[in-house]
């Protein structure tokens, strides 16, 4: 694709070409974000802070994974729904899919630990002598073993590189073509494509976060990581836009009609991720059985009201202040505004993930010797967050190059370009 | 137009507005950005379809809709907040008030239960303001509007396109108005007058109006008499539910051979969930399955039916007992035992089973005569008797005392026996009947 593609970068106009201004960025990106991740290991290891390092990556996996999930289903629920609005916006989510191999490199280093890990440093199942004991985790050891744990997500991950391969590909053959045919096979992929989306991320939701407390279940749990993953990747794509906008690029391609519609459905996204996270909090607040509320519990529900807890504020950051905060028609149709309230997003998106991961570090069970060590208090955080960051940036990055940052060639752009929001 | 207000007939149209029709869309669209730009504020167009841009060009001011909604949605919020706040959180000693019940353990107003309710309320607010108040910020209803009288209005809803100015308007004047549409290539311009014409309702519709609305009074008034708080028997809405045609229990028929209202079960039934007591009667009633087999169950019908006769019913023959315990004795059984007997029998019999448990002590001091002082444990009687006939004591009770089977069930039974010979024991073993090791050293 890059030595095919040479002789195109020159008819890319400025308006819609990236590759010039951000693709040199992609190695030193890369670059300086494995070293702060090496730089988190080195110092988790020599504090003895093992277990703390883990979660921190695992914290930032996830973070930096949902906005290339996001990415992924955004591609094939454009083609599901034949949705010409979003025609002009459509590459730039499936750059973000793209990145989805240097995911699966970045959970390589998870995949290797749990497979040689019997301390239960990450996940209290791969200590599997300690475990055999506890009658409730005795019934689940045969879906949560190590192999099986990393077979899982390699079916997984091969779901998803798969899709996105098809997606991108296809929509790049268009820009040379046009061809409607083309497009037609990819809306005929994307049904079945978006089903086996659905079912592999319910098992990655499962897999990654919720088996960090094995004993605690919710089938709400996958529906809920996607509702986050997606208003995280939305308020990235409004980051994205805002960028590429300021430097004079996209700005006839994508207009404020397609920009305020990205802004109601991050809206709707903010809703349905309140809906789904409560949903699932309420049932187990009111049924109180003791396993499933121990999650909250140690989540700081515990006071009445729940507003001095990690979930109280979650629930006011996350859902009441942004659904107050963009509800104007007036403010989702200002750029500068709408950029602000994404960067409010992704941080509280963030706050979500360190909600689920962080709290089962400071959980001792009764089997394991799992304590924190002495490594200063979110500097490992932090650390992997810029790491993790730096790499997705590289990625996307990489992904610009020598590509139209549109489907130009696409016959439902002349529509995106022309339509009015009521 | 008379010079004199007072002269003015009531027939009088008066002049609402002019109506300008245009070829098409595109000239609609352009008249109305060239009148708005002219001075005009009170325009409106009419077109067969919706117009892009049309709103800009009249500069239609921007629907405050979404204020309402947003407002009846906090009111929504409130109001299903306090609501629940108040018949759940509030109990005051007066008509109305709420319920202060707490449900699974939860404090009495605890905001994760009042989510819901709120959410939906919230939403139900939101839309019925964003239905009802698009109808009332577009007028509606309206029955007739005084547009319909121009024949030319009828083609809007098929190749017509209108911009009416409202007379209302601050710059509006009949001819100028006219001209001034005329001059941006209006096909035609037409005043629209008030319509003042028309039938008066007949007087007979009137009258039918107001009996009909007397008669929709009779049934709230019968509803408020009915449920009022006087000592005369009350108005029936629904005789057929009030007074049914049914049978009430232990009353007589005509209906039936035997004068019975109530019917007697079939021979051979079983009624739910007796299944297996009738199945296992050693473990439940602690009879040998080989014994006296009529004894069991001899409904009180049967008894009284027996009594009826000349001859006094002989006392039923004496079950045979079972001698031995139908569970499995354990030390574990045991403790079980002992601690049922303390919840339940120890008030009565005492913890050491001689009959001089708290509630016995107390009614003895009081000189009850109608207690009947329960019989010591330990008597030569009781410890005689064997274990299934104790047994049939908890279960089914003897003399004053109750039965227990409500409150312990067959295997707690069984535990309370073991658990009463133990303490039989404890106070009549022989000295070799106690392990060496645990007599006292010498």
């Amino acid at each position: 694709m890059a030595t095919a593609a040479t002789t195109q970068t020159d008819a890319v106009p400025e308006e819609l070409s990236a590759g010039t201004t951000f693709s040199p960025l992609a190695g030193p990106a890369l670059i300086a974000g494995a070293v702060l991740l090496i730089i988190a290991a080195a110092i988790g290891v020599s504090t003895g802070s093992a277990a703390h390092f883990w979660h921190a990556y695992l914290l930032n996996f996830v973070y930096v994974a949902s906005f290339v999930i996001g990415g992924l289903f955004f591609t094939l629920a454009c083609h599901l729904f034949g949705a010409y609005w979003a025609t002009s916006i459509r590459r730039l989510a499936e750059i973000v899919a793209s990145a989805m191999p240097v995911i699966i490199l970045l959970f390589v280093p998870i995949a290797v630990f749990v497979m040689n890990d019997d301390t239960g440093a990450l996940y209290p199942w791969s200590d599997r002598a300690a475990t055999a004991d506890d009658p409730v985790l005795a019934a689940k050891m045969d879906y949560l073993a190590p192999n099986w744990f990393v077979i899982r997500a390699a079916i997984i991950f091969s779901i998803w590189w798969f899709a996105s391969r098809i997606m991108v590909k296809g929509s790049l053959k268009v820009d040379k073509t046009g061809s409607v045919a083309t497009l037609r096979g990819l809306a005929r992929w994307s049904g079945p494509l978006m089903a086996l989306f659905a079912l592999s991320l319910n098992v990655a939701a499962f897999d990654w976060m919720m088996s960090l407390d094995p004993i605690w279940f919710s089938t709400m749990f996958g529906v809920y990581y996607w509702a986050g993953s997606v208003m995280g990747f939305l308020a990235l794509l409004t980051l994205m836009i805002h960028l590429l906008q300021s430097r004079g690029m996209v700005t006839q391609s994508v207009r404020i009609e397609q920009r305020h519609d990205i802004a109601k459905l991050m809206f709707a996204m903010v809703i349905f991720w309140g809906y789904v996270t409560f949903s699932q909090f309420m049932l187990i607040w009111y049924a109180n059985v003791p396993e499933e509320t121990k999650w909250y519990a140690d989540r700081g529900a515990n006071s009445p009201f729940g507003i001095s807890s990690m979930t109280g504020w979650l629930f006011i950051t996350h859902l009441l202040i942004p659904f107050l905060g963009f509800m104007s028609k007036r403010i989702r149709r200002t750029p500068g505004l709408m950029a602000a309230w994404a960067a409010y997003l992704l941080a509280v998106h963030w706050y979500d993930h360190y909600y689920i991961v962080m709290p089962t570090l400071n959980v001792t069970y009764d089997f394991t010797e799992n304590t924190p060590g002495s490594a200063p208090p979110f500097v490992l955080e932090a650390l992997c967050l810029g790491g993790m960051l730096l790499v997705l940036i590289g990625a996307i990055a990489r992904g610009t190059s020598r590509k139209w940052l549109v489907p130009i060639k696409d016959p439902r752009m002349r529509e995106a370009l022309t339509y009015v929001n009521h | 137009m008379s010079d004199d207000a007072n002269n003015t007939t009531p027939t009088e149209p008066q002049l609402l507005g002019v109506l300008a029709q245009f070829p098409d869309a595109h000239d609609l669209v352009a008249a109305a950005r060239k009148t708005t730009d002219e001075g005009y504020r009170k325009v409106d167009g009419f077109s067969p379809f919706p117009l892009h841009g049309i709103d800009e060009a009249l500069r239609a001011p921007k629907t405050i809709l979404p204020w309402l909604v947003f407002c009846g949605g906090v009111t929504g919020c409130l109001v299903a907040l306090c609501l629940q706040y108040y018949v759940n959180g509030v109990e005051f000693p007066f008509i109305y008030s709420g319920y202060q019940f707490p449900i699974s353990a939860k404090p009495i107003f605890s905001l994760p239960a009042n989510i819901p309710v709120t959410f939906e309320l919230i939403i139900l607010f939101s839309s019925l303001t964003a239905f009802f108040g698009m109808f009332a910020l577009n007028g509606l209803p309206k029955l007739h509007n005084p547009l319909f009288r121009s024949e030319r209005f009828s083609r809007v809803t098929n190749d017509g396109f209108f911009l009416w100015i409202d007379a209302g308007d601050d710059k509006f004047d009949e001819t100028a108005t006219s001209d001034w549409l005329n001059s941006i290539g209006a096909t035609s311009v037409e005043p629209i007058s008030e319509v003042v014409e028309g039938r008066q309702v007949p007087a007979f519709l009137l009258a039918v109006g107001a009996v009909g609305a007397a008669v929709a009074l009779v049934p709230p008034l019968w509803v408020a008499a009915a449920a009022g708080t006087s000592t005369s028997p009350r108005l029936s809405l629904w005789w057929d539910m009030d007074y049914q045609a049914k049978f009430k229990p232990q009353t007589t028929s005509d209906l039936f051979a035997d004068g019975r209202a109530m019917r007697k079960a079939p021979a051979g039934t079983v009624a739910w969930g007796s299944l297996q007591e009738q199945q296992d009667q050693r473990y439940f009633e602690g009879i040998e399955p080989d014994g006296v087999a009529a004894h069991r169950g001899v409904p009180a019908q049967f008894v009284s039916a027996q009594v009826e006769g000349d001859a006094p019913a002989e006392a039923p023959p004496e079950p045979n007992w079972t001698k031995d315990f139908p569970v499995e004795v354990t030390e574990e059984l045991m403790e079980r035992g002992r601690e049922r007997f303390d919840i339940y029998c120890a008030t009565c019999h005492g913890k050491a089973g001689y009959g001089e448990g708290l509630v016995t002590t107390r009614a003895l001091s009081l000189n009850q005569g109608t207690w009947t002082r329960p019989l010591s444990l330990h008597d030569q009687a009781v410890r005689e008797q064997p274990v299934g006939r104790i047994y049939n004591t908890i279960t089914n009770g003897i003399r004053k005392m109750p039965g227990y089977r409500l409150q312990v069930d067959a295997e707690d039974r069984w535990a309370i026996v073991l658990y009463v010979r133990a303490l039989q024991k404890s106070q009549h073993a022989s000295l070799d009947e106690i392990p060496e090791e645990l007599r006292p050293k010498r």
